[in-house]
């Protein structure tokens, strides 16, 4: 996460090129001052899902979420995608009556026999 | 998440002699220990496999499955896990192998299961998901195998911790003891393993429905 100053004291900022990354510079994104780019914002996901990124790191995040549609998107999915997970103990049907069917540990241990 | 960590077999248990004595009996053929670890475990891993299981008659074949597997590897088991946690892996596995759809996929590579960037942007513009929650906070059936399907997609590794973190609700410690891995290593594969659900299931999620 950089702070506010470069530490060589280059001119801040170049003027905006348009395009992806060039080899020498920094992604476009970050060109454009969003802080992170949508790369590193995914790596960052979890931590920020899970309420473990620090003061600084939230502000850099939510900021590139503020000016990135796809990052937004991105993490809307992702959570869902785990909430759908978790749906499936939510969803489980009611029981059907007894908690083990009877017979079942029987067949079980029927069934070992025959595997011999 | 609301299923409590000790409903989870095993994660916290020390090995206890008892147990250390009955895979001693169990890898010997003892029919009795057999039947005791039968007899302990088939509530306990009937409520996991419905969990993951498309319906009730699956789930109990699944544990049936489970039970017939551990017997062939109990020789493998080396007691890093308890017996109980070692079985949950191995009926997660074989209700997922039941709740597969049709068509035989396997398991893909996870990193191309991964998002794909190019100069630190999104490669492909991500599309909004549809609603996938019903009036009562329940998924219905179809997304709910959607789910099983894109699960049993997913390599082993990840597959475990999502289930034991996501559908266990386990916190990322307790998932590291059940596994004996290391913290940052669950967090990673957490990490990864819903993101390749996220592209698995991306494509039934974008779907316009007529
Ligand atoms: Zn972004």
């Amino acid at each position: 996460m950089n702070g506010s100053a470069h530490p060589d004291n280059r001119p801040d900022p170049q003027p905006t090129q348009s395009g992806p990354a060039t080899s020498s510079g920094k992604p476009a994104c970050e060109k454009l001052g969003l802080g992170m780019t949508c790369h590193e914002c995914v790596d960052f996901l979890l931590d920020y899902v899970d309420g473990a990124l620090g003061d600084e790191q939230k502000f850099v995040f939510e900021s590139h979420l503020a000016f990135c549609p796809d990052c937004t998107t991105y993490v809307r999915n992702y959570r869902q995608a785990a909430a759908l997970t978790a749906g499936l103990n939510r969803s489980s049907r009611p029981l059907p009556g007894p908690d083990v069917p009877k017979g079942l540990v029987e067949a079980i241990l029927k069934s070992r026999k025959s595997e011999r | 998440m609301s299923i409590p960590a000790a409903s989870i077999p095993g994660h916290s248990e020390s090995r206890s002699v008892a147990e250390t004595d009955l895979v001693r009996r169990l890898k010997a053929g003892d029919d009795a220990a057999y039947e005791e670890f039968v007899r302990s475990l088939t509530a306990r891993l009937l409520a996991v496999a419905r969990r993951v299981s498309r319906s009730e008659v699956d789930a109990e074949d699944a544990v049936q499955d489970a039970f017939v597997s551990a017997l062939r590897s109990i020789g493998t088991f080396d007691g890093r896990s308890s017996l109980s946690t070692w079985m949950h892996r191995i009926v997660v596995n074989a209700a997922l192998m039941r709740a597969r759809s049709g068509k035989k996929h396997q398991a893909v590579s996870i990193d191309a299961l991964l998002p794909a960037f190019e100069g630190g942007m999104h490669k492909e513009h991500p599309k909004a998901w549809r609603d996938s929650e019903g009036p009562d906070r329940r998924m219905n059936e179809d997304d709910r195998n959607m789910v099983l399907d894109a699960l049993s997609m997913l390599p082993e590794e990840f597959r475990e911790v999502i289930v034991l973190r996501d559908v266990d609700g386990l916190d990322s410690k307790a998932v590291a003891a059940a596994l004996g891995i290391g913290d940052a290593l669950v967090r990673q594969r957490l990490h990864r393993g819903r993101q390749a659900l996220l592209t698995i299931m991306n494509q039934r999620m974008t779907e316009v429905t007529p």
